[in-house]
C-alpha cells in the first residue's frame, strides 16, 4: 500500500518536466565566466607586494611594537641589572630620540635609548633592528 | 566517458589555465547544479542567478580549484555555499517580490499550452515539494528530475548511499502528508 503510494508520487513527479538550462543561459553565463577567467590573470599580476597597502602598515606596527618592547625591556634591565653601579639606583629609561625610521624599505632602523643614572652619567645604548 | 575521467580532464584544463574547462563543467554538471540550486532556493530564477555566481567563482579560483582531489564534491559544496549566501542576502532584503514565487519558479519558464495544463495539475505536488526539508527536496529532485542514481547523488553531496536513499524515502513520506489528494485514490 505504502509502496503503491510512493510509486504514485514518483510517477506524478516524473510528469513534472524540469526544464534543463537554456542555450541562452549557457551562453550568457559562460561569457561572464570567461571574462572573469581573463581578469583573474590580470589580478594575479596586480597583486605585488609594493602595491599592497597592508605591508607598509604591517611594517609600521611591527616597528612600533619592537620599539615599545625595547623601551620596556631596557627599563626592566636597568632596574634588575647587577652592574658596577648596583648601588646606584637607576631611573627609568628615557627615550632621547627615534631616528632613521625607514619603514617602507626595511632599512636599518635605529633607536637610541638612553638610561639616565642618578650620578648624571648618561649611558647611551644603541639598538639595531633589521 | 566516466565522470571520474571528466573530472580529471576539467582539473587538467584548469591547471593549464584553459577556460574551455568552463564549457566542460557546464556540459556535465550545469543541469544537476541547476536542479540542486532550485531545490535549495525554491526558485528557478534565483537558481540561475546563483549558477552564474558559481561559474564566475570557478573562473576566478581556477588555479585553487585545480588542486582539489574530489572536484565533484567540491563543486556541489561550493554551489551549496553560494546558495546559502544568497538566502542570507535575500533574508536581509526581505523583498516582497520573493513572496510571489510561483510554480514556474521551480521548474523553469515554459510557454506551451501542454505545459500550462501539467502546471495546473501538479501545482499541489510542487507546493508540497517546497514544504519538505531542503536535503530531502534536493535528493528527490535530483533523483526524479535528473534521473540520478542514489550513488551519483551521494557522490555529489558527499554523503553515503544509504543516507541518500533514506532521505529520499523520508522525503516521499513527508510529501504524502502534504498531498491530501494522494491519500485518496486520485
Amino acid at each position: 500500500m505504502t509502496n503503491d503510494l510512493n510509486q504514485k508520487i514518483e510517477d506524478a513527479l516524473k510528469k513534472v518536466a524540469f526544464n534543463p538550462p537554456s542555450q541562452n543561459l549557457k551562453e550568457s553565463i559562460l561569457l561572464a565566466a570567461n571574462n572573469e577567467w581573463n581578469k583573474s590573470e590580470d589580478d594575479i599580476i596586480q597583486i605585488q607586494p609594493e602595491q599592497s597597502a597592508t605591508i607598509p602598515l604591517f611594517k609600521f606596527i611591527l616597528s612600533m611594537a619592537a620599539s615599545l618592547f625595547l623601551i620596556f625591556y631596557s627599563n626592566y634591565a636597568a632596574q634588575k641589572s647587577v652592574s658596577p653601579w648596583k648601588n646606584i639606583k637607576p631611573k627609568p629609561a628615557t627615550i632621547i630620540s627615534i631616528e632613521n625610521v625607514d619603514i617602507s624599505n626595511q632599512i636599518l632602523t635605529t633607536f637610541y635609548v638612553a638610561t639616565l643614572l642618578k650620578n648624571k652619567e648618561k649611558v647611551k645604548t644603541q639598538y639595531f633592528i633589521n | 566517458m566516466s565522470k571520474i575521467s571528466i573530472d580529471q580532464d576539467i582539473l587538467t584544463l584548469m591547471k593549464d589555465n584553459n577556460p574551455s574547462a568552463l564549457e566542460l563543467i557546464w556540459d556535465h554538471y550545469a543541469n544537476d547544479l541547476l536542479t540542486y540550486l532550485t531545490s535549495i532556493l525554491k526558485s528557478r530564477h534565483n537558481a540561475e542567478d546563483v549558477l552564474q555566481e558559481v561559474f564566475i567563482t570557478i573562473a576566478r579560483k581556477s588555479q585553487l580549484i585545480s588542486k582539489t582531489q574530489r572536484f565533484k564534491s567540491y563543486l556541489f559544496k561550493m554551489t551549496s555555499n553560494h546558495a546559502m549566501d544568497y538566502i542570507r542576502k535575500e533574508k536581509r532584503k526581505k523583498s516582497d517580490a520573493n513572496k510571489k514565487q510561483q510554480y514556474t519558479d521551480l521548474i523553469g519558464h515554459s510557454s506551451s499550452e501542454e505545459d500550462e495544463i501539467i502546471k495546473e495539475e501538479n501545482e499541489e505536488l510542487i507546493n508540497a515539494l517546497k514544504k519538505i526539508s531542503q536535503e530531502q527536496r534536493s535528493i528527490i529532485m535530483l533523483k526524479i528530475f535528473n534521473d540520478k542514481t542514489f550513488h551519483e547523488i551521494a557522490d555529489f553531496l558527499n554523503i553515503s548511499d544509504n543516507t541518500a536513499a533514506s532521505r529520499y524515502r523520508y522525503g516521499l513520506i513527508k510529501l504524502k502528508k502534504f498531498l491530501k489528494g494522494f491519500n485518496h485514490d486520485k
